[in-house]
């Protein structure tokens, strides 16, 4: 960033201290492990639509999604549907009724519906899992981002990420996360509706860019994958947004029933925005510069290249900030499933309220370390990372989590049999299946496997007495 | 060393890509209606086979033929092969009117750069007393012969900059700042608002 390292510096430094007295401020309100976990049940429709917004925009977005639209052009942006149709199924038959239900995890939800302390410790586990994938995802992005713009070794700009991220999820939880996430939401907004703009100018308007676009490669304005491809992939991104976890469990902090519909509706509009200028960045970088080393960089270079240094520092921090806001998000969730349902449920259940939260930190500690090590191998582009994590908690809990709340029907051995084979069906699939038919997604298999093992499994066992009600 | 390994690294020696580890331009005013444009590239990391080069986009006819090389036009742009064996360009560009914001396209190379600061560097002769005004894109600095550079990391499909005898300060950039400023400024307000009514509340 020729001549505006300092406004970077400034720029970061001022978003670092509202993040850090945000955070200490959470820290001097949380007193419980419910005040850590779920915020005391006090988050209100704008701040929880900009939490649930700030979970799903990623890493994966600004750099994962923003690089697919400029490898593969307009056609990417039909992955939106498909998220937006997941918040449809969520807003319609998951949310209320898991916000109703009262519990602290997903998990929790599963042990108490399905009568399975096994479906508990199976869940809690498969969320560290598959979590781990997306919190590398986000690192291996801050990684790009920094070596596209400073040129900084990937290991130290993780390190960063790490220990500003640590520092205000192991102080505050849940409810300093929210208001930082509302915070973020905000620049991301900011910055990306000052970025396309001047990038429709920079390429000479929307017409002109097209044709550029056209002339490059005629897939990238009209069909770069087959819609078979795309469907599979729509289905994978809103399956997931139905039944992630890591969502689903903001949920919890909000005040009410009514709270949580309407901040989905408000989430909804925020992505809607973010979306849009985010195909908008991808395609638009590609007529400006057209071969890039690493299509993942395209947000990068264009924030270093064609904003000015104010403002494309802005846009710096909004994709430091989505990358923040799911690092948060993922670790509040996997710390959760060590300390509480593993740890406090399984393992000690009488285990007092402050053994819990030191727990709870320590885990955040822990795993917001390991990932860095993975990020640095590199294993796939992030957009890549991100769509195994989708499939993943797609095959695994889309099938109990809906038909859980909404039907009587299902047994613990029938769930435990689905998630199961979910799993093994999406992994196998993703392993080796897909190279005979590149056109059915591993999700769609993991869901098939999961709802057919359930409900034979379910048929042929008998349901078991239920658990104790939840504290 | 054993047989796998041996195969791979004979492997990946085959399937080596070549990447552009140095970009240069250099635009030069040739005449009042003219710009001359000379594009060097050097490669690493294996053979470039059948070298070519996208130019564009043009929306009017400013494109003036290239030397020494082929141009075919595909859409609004211009695919450009150099000359067998060699790895440099020149063209000719139209300039635009007077008073009006000049659009040079560059030849950006049809594989990747390395993406290392420095590789690319873009290099502008405007003509004798002539500076760039205000908005620029990318970023050029004036060097004391005359010359505007502009060094970055990735390649870039054109530079645009208005010349003339004195410097204009506001442009897009400025304007996208100031949109930047009026954002904080009024998040800052609303926040203000907003706690003095919990209070009041």
């Amino acid at each position: 960033m020729s001549g505006s390292g300092f406004t970077f510096a400034v720029v970061l430094v001022i978003y670092v201290a509202a993040l850090l007295a945000i955070g200490i401020a959470g820290y001097r309100r949380t007193k419980t492990a419910d005040d850590f976990l779920i915020a005391g049940r006090s988050i209100g429709p704008w701040v929880g639509g900009a939490v649930l917004a700030a979970t799903q925009i990623s890493a994966g977005t600004f750099v994962g999604t923003a690089g697919r639209h400029y490898m593969a052009g307009v056609s990417f942006a039909w992955v939106w549907p498909g998220v937006w149709f997941g918040w449809l199924i969520s807003a319609l038959f998951v949310a209320p009724k898991l916000r109703e239900f009262g519990a602290r995890t997903i998990p929790d939800f599963l042990a108490v519906r399905y009568s399975s302390k096994t479906a508990r410790g199976l869940s809690a586990v498969f969320i560290i899992l598959a979590y781990m994938v997306q919190l590398i995802a986000q690192y291996q992005a801050c990684g790009e981002i920094f070596q596209a713009i400073f040129g900084l070794d990937p290991v130290w700009a993780m390190l960063l990420l790490a220990a500003s991220t640590l520092f205000y999820t192991m102080l505050g939880g849940v409810r300093s996360s929210s208001y930082i996430d509302f915070l973020q939401v905000l620049i991301m907004i900011g910055g990306l509706l000052i970025a396309v703009p001047l990038l429709l100018y920079r390429t000479g308007g929307l017409a002109t860019a097209g044709q550029t676009l056209t002339s490059l490669d005629p897939r990238l304005t009209g069909w770069f994958y087959n819609w078979k491809i795309m469907f599979g992939l729509a289905l994978s991104f809103g399956l997931t947004m139905a039944a992630a976890p890591y969502e689903m469990v903001r949920f919890y902090s909000m005040k009410s029933k009514a709270v949580v519909r309407n901040a989905i509706g408000v989430c909804f509009l925020f992505q809607a925005v973010i979306g849009a200028c985010i195909m908008m960045i991808g395609i638009l970088t590609r007529a400006l510069y057209p071969h890039l080393a690493s299509a993942d960089q395209a947000s990068s270079v264009m924030a270093l290249n064609v904003l000015s240094p104010l403002a494309g520092s802005l846009f710096i921090v909004a994709m430091i900030s989505a990358i923040m806001g799911s690092s948060n998000a993922i670790l509040l969730v996997v710390s959760a499933g060590i300390s509480h349902d593993i740890y406090g449920t399984l393992l000690k259940p009488d285990a007092p309220d402050r053994t819990r939260l030191l727990l709870n930190r320590v885990s955040i500690f822990v795993l917001g370390l390991v990932p860095i090590w993975f990020a640095l191998k590199k294993f796939a582009d992030v957009q890549e990372l991100v769509l195994v994590q989708t499939r993943l908690i797609g095959s695994f809990f889309f099938v109990p989590m809906i038909f859980g709340l909404n039907s009587k029907y299902g047994t613990g051995a029938g769930a435990l049999a689905g998630m199961v084979g979910g799993s093994i069906g999406c992994v196998s699939w993703a392993w080796w299946g897909i190279q005979y038919a590149p056109n059915i997604d591993a999700i769609e298999v993991g869901i098939a496997a999961n709802a057919l093992c359930n409900f034979t499994v379910s048929a042929l066992t008998r349901p078991q007495p239920p658990l104790e009600a939840l504290a | 060393m054993r047989l796998p390994a041996v195969i791979a690294v004979f492997a990946s020696a085959l399937h080596a890509t070549p990447v552009i580890a140095r970009y240069s331009a250099e635009i030069r005013r040739e005449s009042a209606s003219q710009y001359i444009v000379k594009v060097s590239v050097q490669v690493g990391g294996g053979e470039w086979v059948k070298p070519a080069f996208t130019l564009g986009p043009f929306t009017t006819g400013a494109f003036g033929g290239c030397d020494g090389c082929t141009a075919q036009p595909v859409g609004i742009l211009q695919r450009l092969s150099p000359a067998q064996g060699s790895l440099n360009l020149v063209y000719r560009v139209a300039a635009a009117p007077a008073g009006e914001r000049e659009y040079i396209p560059l030849a950006v190379p049809e594989i990747p750069g390395k993406a290392v600061i420095g590789s690319v560097e873009v290099t502008l002769l405007p003509g004798e007393g002539i500076m760039l005004e205000g908005d620029m894109f990318p970023t050029f600095t004036a060097a004391s012969d005359g010359r505007w550079t502009a060094s970055m990391a990735n390649m870039v499909n054109h530079v645009e900059f208005h010349a003339g005898s004195s410097r204009k300060w506001l442009g897009p950039r400025q304007w996208s700042d100031l949109a930047v400023i009026l954002m904080i400024a009024g998040g800052l307000l609303l926040r203000a608002a907003l706690t003095r009514k919990t209070r009041s509340a």
